[in-house]
């Protein structure tokens, strides 16, 4: 009998390992079946995420309007983004932003995942307080900020009530500031998912290590830069992984509390895509901004991955 | 013979039942439903109000209003279903160049059905509608007449022994004034101030020279080759360096500049018409009149409006005739006062007649005069220049670009 109609048989408790199959042609019923059984889903994914995607590209380089049929042409689009000063502006605002919400983000919730991982009694309502803002819509959270961060807000308030005149800053309207104001309330909604990853980390370390470590005398700190931290690598990588796309697409926190602005101070990638697309009608030039920002975060998550996979098999 | 009966009454039942679905189906098929696409607030009231009685006065078209966000987010839906070849029946526009929901680049796309045909036509030739006409075709019905200038809280004025100025010197005594009061004079939406700036460019531009636009697009002239531009924004300066406005001003939304004048922080604040019927809303109580941002001289003073409020009618609809007859309604007299006084503004007809509600009373003698420019962003083809006036406008605001810069950056923009 021809092997692709061989009857699938029952699962072998045989320790022996498969042998390995000769190309598509050798790969055994029981194996194909599944893949078989997966090509509509992946036909559905390419159709609907990717293959809109790609198309999407296309108009990156052209000067489509939106409105008339659009003209090829070439680079120019990229070539105009390369040489204009605020297009390069939104560029390395949106990589600070990303790496500082990253950082932060991280190290708050490390923070309150440790704080909050054994111990306290009232740990289990403090986790969902943390984790609540992360539910919240970004846009509802901007608006609260937006509120709090005003000239004559409760923040500026409460900084002149203590005296702290001299803290007292335009928030969201000064140049040098706006940027970290928007990565500030980015931090505070994010950093209890950060905590939701490393509390599941810690939570698969067993306790043994430590108590044993301790019987060993080893401080609290020398136990955690020892024992604690390299274990929870599998969750800083999912952390990081994250937390880097959510900081290099930013964009409700940014519209909704400065608009990018004043002029060009907090713009991002993808609050220039939206602007140069649906403000200034450049759908073209704004496919290309599109394109630029999918390239990044996909260049960008690539290394890091691997560059924390690697970490996760030294440590 | 009982049970018999009893089948034929079911029976019965069921026939008439049937019968009635068959009616109301067919009736349903005779109506034409008409979709309407407008943002929420402002005109999308007007519209619900209008539909909802025209739809009741007859039975062959069903005006449905579709309203999305205002702002970017309604020229998002736009351009989407229009991409997509499901635009609504019927689309709100902007008159002119210079905003993405802007008509004339819609319509020389190919996306707007000519009106020159309607009877309303008549009433709007390009004389006085000329953002609404390209290549000798009417392609929108003005809604309401939109005036930007300065509009100020007639109680606290009086209240403080003030008067609205008269001129660009008055305006900066006011501001000392408010600082000694614990008030800011002028409150601007400092995120998006493009209309406050084209406020103060009618005195030290237009006024001199109301043909610039024309102009610019001609390329006779540029902003950096105009001094009317930089003295605009040096006035902006000055204003800046007496304290006119609040603390951070270049952050401002309009709601929080809403909040600002309802609640008697700001003596004055430069905005559209429909920005006083918002401020109305939250403060019933606050009374607010509107006059032009004084120039430096009162004589050299001038108003600045459009009819920035438009129904188009997609150039793609199956169902046009439905949608001329919705717009035909709608531009009748009675429909059209109904409509501004929910939506703002003031009606065409009264307009044209020079009658303006008591809020404008102070617009009247500059309409008599003539001394009224349209806001130039609507004869400017790019929109991105008016994206300037908001973006390097907010950083001049902010102290983080020279006047040089700003006209440098607007005449960049222009294509």
């Amino acid at each position: 009998m021809p092997q692709r109609t061989r009857i699938v048989r029952p699962v072998s408790h045989s320790l022996s390992p498969p042998r390995p199959a000769a190309g598509l042609a050798g790969i055994r019923l029981s194996q194909r079946a599944p893949l078989a059984w997966a090509i509509p889903g992946i036909v559905l994914c390419l159709l609907f995420h990717y293959v809109a995607v790609v198309a999407g590209a296309w108009y990156a380089f052209t000067d489509w309007n939106g409105l008339s049929a659009p003209s090829f042409i070439g680079l120019a689009n990229f070539v105009e983004i390369l040489g204009n000063r605020n297009a390069l502006g939104a560029l390395v605002n949106t990589l600070l932003l990303a790496s500082v919400f990253v950082v932060g983000c991280n190290v708050v919730g490390l923070g309150l995942a440790i704080g909050l991982h054994r111990t306290l009694r009232s740990r289990f309502a403090l986790r969902s307080l943390f984790f609540a803002p992360v539910v919240m819509s970004p846009l509802a959270v901007a608006y609260i900020w937006q509120f709090i961060l005003d000239a004559r807000g409760p923040l500026n308030a409460m900084l002149g009530n203590l005296g702290l005149r001299s803290l007292q800053k335009v928030w969201l309207g000064d140049p040098n500031i706006a940027l970290w104001s928007v990565c500030l309330v980015m931090i505070w909604q994010f950093s209890g998912l950060c905590m939701a990853f490393y509390l599941a980390g810690l939570q698969s370390i067993p306790v043994e290590l430590d108590e044993a470590a301790s019987v060993d005398g080893a401080t609290a700190s020398r136990r955690f830069w020892r024992i604690t931290f390299p274990l929870l690598a599998p969750a800083a990588t999912v952390s990081i992984s994250m937390t880097t796309i959510l900081g290099l697409r930013a964009f409700d926190q940014v519209m909704a509390l400065t608009r990018g602005g004043p002029g060009f101070a907090s713009e991002t990638l993808a609050t220039a895509i939206f602007k140069e697309t649906f403000v200034n009608g450049r759908f073209g030039y704004g496919a290309a901004f599109a394109l630029i920002l999918t390239v990044l975060i996909l260049l960008v998550s690539a290394v890091q991955l691997a560059v924390l996979r690697a970490r996760e098999k030294r440590l | 013979m009982k049970h018999q009966t009893r089948l034929g009454r079911i029976a019965s039942i069921c026939l008439a039942g049937c019968a009635l679905s068959v009616l109301t189906a067919g009736a349903a098929l005779a109506q034409t439903q008409v979709r309407l696409l407008a943002p929420a607030s402002g005109s999308g009231v007007g519209f619900a109000a209008i539909a909802e009685k025209f739809n009741a006065a007859q039975s062959d078209v069903k005006v449905e209003i579709q309203r999305v966000p205002s702002g970017e987010s309604y020229a998002q839906a736009m351009f989407t279903q229009l991409q997509a070849g499901a635009g609504a029946d019927l689309i709100f526009t902007n008159a002119g160049y210079g905003a993405p929901e802007s008509m004339l680049p819609l319509a020389e796309a190919g996306q707007l059905a000519d009106l020159t045909d309607r009877a309303f036509a008549a009433e709007f030739p390009p004389e006085r509608v000329a953002e609404y006409w390209s290549d000798g075709k009417l392609y929108g019905l003005p809604l309401s007449l939109t005036n930007v200038g300065l509009v100020y809280n007639v109680d606290l004025l009086a209240q403080n022994g003030l008067t609205p100025p008269e001129t660009f010197e008055e305006l900066l005594a006011l501001c000392d004034k408010a600082v000694s009061l614990n008030k800011s004079a002028v409150g601007i939406a400092g995120s998006s101030p493009f209309y406050f700036y084209e406020a103060v460019a009618v005195g030290t531009v237009f006024v001199e020279d109301p043909d610039w636009s024309e102009k610019r697009t001609a390329g006779e002239t540029t902003f950096a080759g105009t001094p009317g531009w930089t003295a605009a924004f040096e006035r902006v300066k000055t204003m800046l360096d007496r304290q006119c406005f609040p603390v951070g001003v270049q952050a401002i939304t309009p709601p929080q500049l809403f909040a600002d004048i309802a609640a008697g922080n700001v003596l004055m604040a430069v905005g559209p018409t429909t920005l006083m019927g918002a401020v109305v809303n939250m403060n019933p109580a606050i009374t607010l009149k509107m006059r032009p941002f004084p120039n430096d001289a009162a004589e050299r003073t001038a108003a600045m409006s459009v009819y920035n409020d438009a129904l188009s009618v997609n150039a793609k609809s199956a169902n046009q005739d439905a949608a001329f007859a919705f717009l035909d309604y709608l531009s009748q007299p009675e429909q059209m006062a109904e409509f501004v006084k929910l939506a703002g503004g003031t009606a065409p007809a009264d307009a044209a007649a020079g009658a303006f509600p008591p809020a404008l009373e102070d617009m009247v003698p500059f309409y008599a005069e003539g001394r009224v420019h349209t806001v130039p962003h609507h004869a400017w083809r790019e929109p991105a220049v008016r994206g300037v006036l908001i973006s390097s406008g907010g950083a001049f605001l902010a102290g983080s670009k020279t006047a040089a810069e700003f006209v440098a950056d607007l005449d960049a923009a222009w294509k």
